[in-house]
């Protein structure tokens, strides 16, 4: 049974009581909310993710709480709660979905060591993935979100989850958080394409996240043999360039970019050289998205031959 | 100390077990340290190997070592032995 089966009220209800149960790809996630908006993004974003049972066992249980005191009634906030605990500090309430969408990733991110976790993009093509790990600002969701609706499947836009036994990449496919003038560009880019409500004045300005479609959905738990390691930047007004990037530098980045290459040791180590032993790796410029699609496409091709 | 090592090209990633540091060393870095980890060196022993294997003067092989040796007791990866 998948979310979408649920009916407004039940999500809500759900939500407001023992949890809903949500299964994403290798993580079961039990989301516990009494605020509409966080409904809301789920029941628009989430609705063909399949339900985990009411007594089944979650991986993480996310609590989006609303503010205490004064703070229910005025300056309302929205508070993720792990364990108990408060973990980030208090947003606005009409951030409560995004909080959920970054308590998410920061459950995975701080906890699933049996994963080599690096904060990268992974789409796939042919059984090969890309992975592109990216600061902030460096344009990787935009260009994820236009790929993936150019005939990329999307493994995750925020955490590439690497196995330490064969250095696959299991798919964590959730909604991409889009930022900005990005909001826009994809909705341009990909007009059947849903989002969410955009939310005004984030720390990252106006957010708004993009709906994963269906078809990549159905592959969920189709893992990718990693490829490619493209480092993405956004440069506005530039042609496309994609170079070649030492191996050895790449391996370099993406342990900075790991959030446990630390936690592995000389597992996580091992399991990176092994990334990128198989993989080609790349510095890419861009400026437009239908450049990117077509070097995109003809680094594919030329794998595929 | 325990190195580990991936190597692509002249470029060499070195893991070390006991800090969990990585570090990007180039052919001749690496070479250096891997003679170190196998037994206390002097530098004039580093310098005299390098001026062999290079073909290198010796004045360019002692400031490779000066240089180095510098950077890796920066990062924990040697220390000097008085004796």
């Amino acid at each position: 049974m998948t979310l979408g089966e649920l009916s407004a009220d039940a999500v809500v209800r759900r939500l407001r009581t023992d949890g809903l149960g949500l299964q994403i790809g290798p993580f079961s996630f039990r989301l516990i909310s009494p605020i509409d908006s966080v409904a809301e993004g789920l029941i628009t974003l989430y609705s063909d993710y399949p339900l985990v049972s009411d007594d089944g066992f979650s991986d993480y249980t996310v609590r989006i709480s609303r503010g205490r005191g004064w703070r229910r009634w005025g300056r309302r906030q929205a508070i993720f709660e792990f364990d108990g605990r408060a973990v980030f500090t208090p947003l606005p309430e009409q951030q409560a979905f995004t909080l959920l969408e970054w308590s998410m990733n920061w459950c995975v991110a701080m906890h699933a060591h049996q994963y080599l976790t690096l904060h990268a993009a992974v789409i796939e093509r042919d059984g090969g993935a890309a992975i592109m790990p990216a600061p902030p600002g460096s344009g990787k969701s935009t260009l994820c979100a236009g790929l993936v609706n150019r005939g990329w499947r999307l493994l995750s836009d925020e955490l590439a989850l690497i196995s330490p036994v064969d250095a696959s990449v299991s798919p964590f496919g959730r909604p991409i958080s889009l930022k900005n003038q990005s909001i826009d560009l994809i909705r341009a880019f990909a007009p059947d394409a849903v989002f969410s409500r955009v939310v005004e004045d984030t720390a990252k300005g106006r957010v708004a996240l993009l709906k994963i479609a269906q078809r990549h959905l159905n592959l969920i738990s189709q893992r990718a043999q990693p490829r490619w390691i493209i480092f993405p930047k956004y440069v506005a007004g530039a042609e496309p360039r994609l170079r070649r990037r030492s191996k050895a530098d790449s391996m370099l980045e993406l342990g900075r970019n790991s959030f446990n290459y630390m936690v592995l040791g000389r597992l996580g180590f091992e399991v990176l050289g092994r990334v990128v032993d198989a993989c080609e790796c790349f510095d890419f410029e861009y400026s437009r998205l239908d450049d990117a699609v077509e070097v995109f496409g003809k680094l594919a091709g030329r794998a595929a031959k | 100390m325990k190195l580990h090592w991936a190597c692509w090209d002249s470029d060499y990633v070195v893991f070390e077990e006991a800090s969990g540091q990585t570090h990007l060393l180039d052919a001749v870095r690496a070479l250096m340290l891997d003679l170190l980890v196998e037994a206390p060196r002097t530098g004039s022993f580093l310098t005299d190997f390098l001026t062999q294997s290079l073909q290198v003067t010796s004045i360019d092989a002692a400031q490779a070592v000066t240089l180095a040796l510098s950077d890796f007791e920066r990062l924990g990866l040697v220390e000097e032995i008085i004796s």
